[in-house]
């Protein structure tokens, strides 16, 4: 429970301190789509030349895109599964101070698990006005806080199952034990006559509400209405 | 100067005149149409929050 609660804060608190976060939200189950990685600053001050980031296993038909670092490279091993996706910028394109905010995008097709998170180990590297370099090193997969020592928040990415705007009844393959990591844009999650909603005004609602009690773990196996 | 309005309004408040219209802040089309808009919550769950088939004994 502390885990996940903590990995609920590491995900904000990037999004919040600008670190190398995936800033395109919730990913969908079995589902080709794009993921942004958001970088936040360079570091200590210099601008970011280059971004690597590790395709975890399970992720599939991995295509780069062009971004304001220019062509990305795809890294793949014997087998041809894609391994890591390599933004590189030319060193003319280095502005000499740390000022701007880059997207670089994948699309990727991601693993068919629903209710679980899939981390992005990346490293960053910036080039110091006398030509050397620094690294940022954001592959921290434990889900703590960022802590200020060598490694740094993973960038994540929250997988939720497929579903449509309205109601969807779905079956949850694993246990759920923090339900705001997952439900975080659906208006509200029943199983029986319980019920979970990440708003605050619902959440009064669901206590004002007779015969309607809070819910807060899912088991592996339950049945739930999720209304998106 | 204003004597005059002063005393028109008093007899037409008087006389049972209708009022001038006031601007509804906007809530016109929940009073056309109350069915269509989100209504302000009254402490319970709105029907549509509800799950199809539920019933408060939960089966």
């Amino acid at each position: 429970m502390r885990r996940l609660f903590l990995i609920v804060f590491a995900l904000f608190s990037a999004l919040a301190l600008g670190h190398v976060s995936i800033i395109s939200g919730p990913g969908i189950a079995n589902a080709t789509q794009e993921l942004t990685f958001g970088v936040g600053h360079g570091c200590a001050g210099n601008d970011t030349s280059m971004v690597r980031t590790t395709i975890p296993a399970g992720v599939t038909s991995v295509r780069a895109m062009t971004s304001d670092f220019g062509r990305a490279t795809v890294g793949v091993d014997d087998t041809g599964a894609p391994t890591s996706v390599t933004w590189q910028r030319a060193s003319a394109d280095l502005l000499p101070v740390d000022t701007n905010f880059y997207k670089l995008t994948l699309r990727v097709k991601l693993p068919n698990t629903p209710f679980q998170v899939l981390y992005f180990p990346t490293e960053q590297t910036c080039v110091q006005a006398d030509g050397g370099t620094l690294t940022s090193s954001w592959t921290d997969t434990s889900g703590l806080p960022p802590d200020g020592g060598t490694q740094e928040p993973s960038p994540a990415v929250v997988i939720v199952p497929a579903h449509k705007p309205g109601w969807n009844k779905l079956t949850v393959p694993v246990a759920v034990e923090n339900l705001g990591v997952f439900f975080s844009d659906a208006q509200i999650v029943w199983r029986g006559n319980a019920a979970y909603s990440a708003s605050s005004t619902t959440t009064e609602l669901i206590a004002g509400t007779a015969g309607v009690t809070s819910l807060s773990a899912l088991a592996s196996g339950d049945e739930i209405w999720v209304k998106y | 100067m204003f004597r005059p309005l002063l005393l028109l309004g008093v007899l037409a408040a008087l006389s049972g005149c209708p009022k001038p219209e006031v601007p509804d802040a906007g809530v016109g089309p929940c009073l056309d149409r109350p069915g269509e808009l989100t209504r302000a919550p009254n402490g319970q769950l709105p029907c549509e929050l509800l799950p199809p088939g539920f019933t408060s004994s939960g089966k």
